[in-house]
């Protein structure tokens, strides 16, 4: 214990358990010495108890009946207070304590430990809110300025084939998620699709749904939105949620789509699962070794507690395995999915035929489209195959006749910014005195106290709020724009 | 209702090109009072209307109004005139003058305006007055832009990220042209319900303004306005530059070429000889 004194100036916890809210059972509360040392872990310890480790020395808190039906954040907090009051000695005098959140087997999960070191203000501010959804919204932006600063990805897997495989059984009535895990799931994956869909313009998409032990692929693969929003739609009634899942048949049905892909198209799986058991008729390890031959990488998104059969399942096919802290949490892991995954320089890439079709010169008569060919409907604009001439009232969609893929050049350019990702801003330190003005929004820099950007081409300041919008959505930076190359 | 408050940001090319100037189209002095003028009328209509003006050439872009070093001493209350028209009036004479002399003494890189670039300044000043709303108050935005540049002015990525987070921010952009047909902007008022004009007459500048740009775009539907354009969204090859039908498109970075070719031009990984297209390829496996 000697080892912390007060010249060691930021002892680092971490907290570490499992992070599904309901299934909660253990929270280890490591104290460790500096960033590089591995956290100790303890095996075999009784659930309902927090456990703390300050080096060599293990403390327990046994959670009263009351405290067990603490939320998952509350729990956290009050292991925080715990830990604080045990190692007041320790913690006298020292500036700042670094907190880490970590999940169960992501022992590497180092991610966040650094640039995190004030989080415990945050956390004492809040502190009658329990602001904790603060907390891993920060988490989120500096995870986001660590990728940015890894950018230069240099080649993306632009076109990608994802089957979406969602739970709908009986566990996705639970009310964890508001207002119940179905619609929570229901609201983002739709507003997922519509995004993955835009960014990604080439790609193709379907949506296969599992419940009372069987797989029904209610969306083919396509780039239609529209199509698979409508899609969606019946699963909204409260009778959908029946049975259990299946996963084996939802993945095997997934791969069947799949196999016949070209090798160049990346193949993926991403596994919304509420439940904690799968009915399946077969043995499911062949099923993994299956997709893990046909090179289809699977993710899962649980929403419940770590289920061993789905880590392996990612682990084996080279996918990811999150479990959802909140509904927050649960969109941010969704869209995280949504970017262009980067791809080895030797992956196979191809050329494809697309179509741009334009309105035609002259006026048309009122005519059909091939979109809506069974709903009599005419209209007079449209979009006309160039190829075959066949007329759609929307874009993208691949011609019925003759199988090209029709999109404007606009489709084309959207998903651009990841290929080409701007600099990242370079802080800076803000003096009172200050008299300039943000460059982006005009906001004078001594109002806003906080921390300034700089761009480092354009050498234009920018407010923190600025920078947070130039880099998340606006994907140009106004100084660089007006400098000519 | 009155919780909606309504935002206007007018981006102004004072790049006027030479055929507008010399053939006495429209002086520079009669352009910028119609420009004043429709600014007040917008800030006239209703107590809670907010303005926005930027300046743009071929050299900078800078917001003139408002204004943070607007002193109020500098400005003489002229009798019966409300403060914000004479403010507004006093910012963009003054700082319209003084940019243009500014950049008088700059060398000319180029021969189009940096509408790009005020369009991204322009989205981080709403996005900052957004943050700044109080709750349960609405902000509707939209971007007018007036412009006598002939043709595509920006890199068109470039652009086109900044039309698709106009898009997302609700921020509708709206093009006055006094010359050309410019595809770039039709695109830009397309994808964000704005709308593409070009002023038939530019003796009768502001009342085109009145007419079209002055409703809020939730009465336009009301109005009697022109028929949106038909947008071109035909993309011109990498190779030839030249519009196309069909194309074919990289996998990896999304370049589009009239032929196919060995290996990209662009990233330069090399394809595979052409694939059955992946519907086909769908169609087989049924
Ligand atoms: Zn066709
Ligand atoms: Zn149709
Ligand atoms: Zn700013
Ligand atoms: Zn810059
Ligand atoms: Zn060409
Ligand atoms: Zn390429």
């Amino acid at each position: 214990m000697s080892s912390i004194s007060i010249k060691n100036p930021l002892p680092k916890f971490s907290v570490k358990g499992n992070t599904s809210p309901d299934k909660w059972e253990k929270w280890k509360l490591l104290l460790s010495k500096s960033k590089g040392e591995t956290v100790k872990s303890i095996k075999g310890t009784p659930s309902k108890e927090i456990v703390f480790c300050l080096n060599d020395t293990i403390l327990c808190h046994s959670l009263s009946p009351d405290e067990r039906r603490y939320s998952q954040a509350e729990k956290e907090v009050l292991a925080l207070v715990f830990v604080c009051e045990r190692f007041k000695l320790f913690l006298l005098g020292q500036k700042y304590l670094s907190i880490m959140a970590v999940g169960m087997n992501d022992i590497k999960g180092y991610r966040w430990e650094s640039g995190y070191e004030k989080s415990w203000e945050e956390i004492k501010e809040n502190e009658k809110g329990l602001g904790f959804s603060a907390l891993t919204e920060s988490l989120a932006l500096l995870e986001q300025k660590k990728k940015k600063q890894n950018g230069k990805i240099v080649r993306l897997g632009m076109m990608r084939h994802l089957n979406i495989i969602v739970d709908f059984s009986d566990a996705m009535l639970d009310q964890d998620l508001k207002p119940t895990r179905q619609i929570c799931t229901l609201k983002l994956v739709q507003k997922f699709i519509k995004e993955f869909l835009e960014q990604n313009p080439i790609s193709q998409l379907g949506i296969i749904v599992t419940r009372n032990r069987r797989a029904e692929k209610i969306s083919d693969l396509s780039g239609n939105s529209r199509k698979h929003l409508q899609s969606l739609e019946i699963c909204y009634s409260s009778n959908y949620c029946i049975g259990e899942p299946s996963l084996q048949n939802s993945l095997e049905l997934a791969l069947s789509s799949m196999k016949m892909l070209p090798s160049h198209t990346s193949r993926e799986i991403l596994v919304i699962f509420g439940s904690l058991n799968t009915c399946d008729p077969g043995s499911i390890k062949d099923t993994i070794e299956l997709l893990k031959t046909h090179g289809v990488k699977t993710s899962v998104i649980g929403l419940c507690a770590d289920v061993y059969i789905l880590r392996t399942l990612c682990n084996v096919t080279g996918g990811q395995y999150h479990i959802v802290l909140e509904d927050s949490h649960f969109q941010e892991l969704l869209l995280n999915y949504i970017k262009p995954r980067s791809v080895s320089k030797d992956c196979e890439a191809t050329c494809v035929k697309m179509g741009f079709p334009h309105h035609s010169e002259k006026l048309p008569s009122f005519t059909a489209c091939m979109c809506h060919l069974d709903d009599n409907v005419m209209n007079k604009v449209g979009y006309f195959c160039p190829q075959c001439n066949s007329k759609y009232c929307e874009l993208p969609v691949e011609c019925k006749t003759c199988g090209i893929t029709l999109v404007t050049s606009a489709h084309l350019v959207r998903p651009l910014h990841h290929l080409i990702p701007i600099h990242v801003f370079k802080d800076m330190i803000n003096s009172p005195d200050n008299n300039s003005q943000c460059y982006g929004c005009q906001k004078r820099i001594n109002e806003c106290m906080e921390q300034i950007s700089v761009c480092n081409d354009c050498k234009q300041i920018y407010c923190n709020d600025c920078d947070e919008f130039i880099h998340n959505l606006l994907h140009v930076c106004p100084g660089c724009a007006v400098l000519i190359k | 209702m009155e919780s909606e408050k309504s935002l206007l940001i007018v981006i102004l090319d004072t790049s006027l090109t030479h055929d507008v100037m010399c053939n006495n189209k429209i002086r520079m002095s009669e352009y910028l009072n119609a420009v004043t003028v429709f600014v007040n009328c917008h800030v006239m209509l209703k107590p809670t209307n907010k303005v926005a003006v930027v300046v743009v050439d071929t050299i900078d872009c800078q917001f003139v109004y408002p204004d943070n070093n607007l002193s109020l001493t500098s400005l003489r209350q002229t009798t019966g005139q409300c403060e914000i028209f004479s403010q507004v009036e006093y910012s963009l004479r003054n700082n319209i003058s003084n940019f243009i002399s500014q950049n008088a003494k700059k060398d000319i890189l180029t021969t189009e305006p940096l509408i790009g670039a005020a369009c991204a300044k322009s989205l981080c000043y709403i996005s900052r007055l957004e943050r700044e709303l109080e709750a349960g108050k609405s902000l509707n935005s939209r971007i007018l832009i007036i412009t006598g540049s002939d043709n595509e002015c920006d890199k068109y990525v470039r652009f086109m990220n900044i039309v698709f987070t106009a898009q997302k921010q609700n921020v509708i952009i709206d093009v006055c042209s006094l010359e050309h047909d410019i595809a770039l902007l039709q695109q830009a008022c397309d994808i964000t319900e704005g709308i593409f004009f070009k002023v038939p007459n530019l003796s009768a500048l502001l009342q085109y303004l009145l007419w079209i740009f002055l409703p809020d775009p939730g009465i336009r539907k009301k109005l009697v306005v022109p028929p949106p354009n038909r947008v071109d969204y035909r993309p011109l090859c990498f190779c030839h530059r030249e519009l196309i039908d069909i194309g074919y498109v990289c996998s990896v970075c999304l370049s589009i070429f009239c032929k196919f070719t060995p290996i990209c031009t662009t990233c330069e990984v090399v394809f595979k000889t052409p694939t059955p297209l992946p519907g086909k390829a769908k169609k087989k496996k049924k």
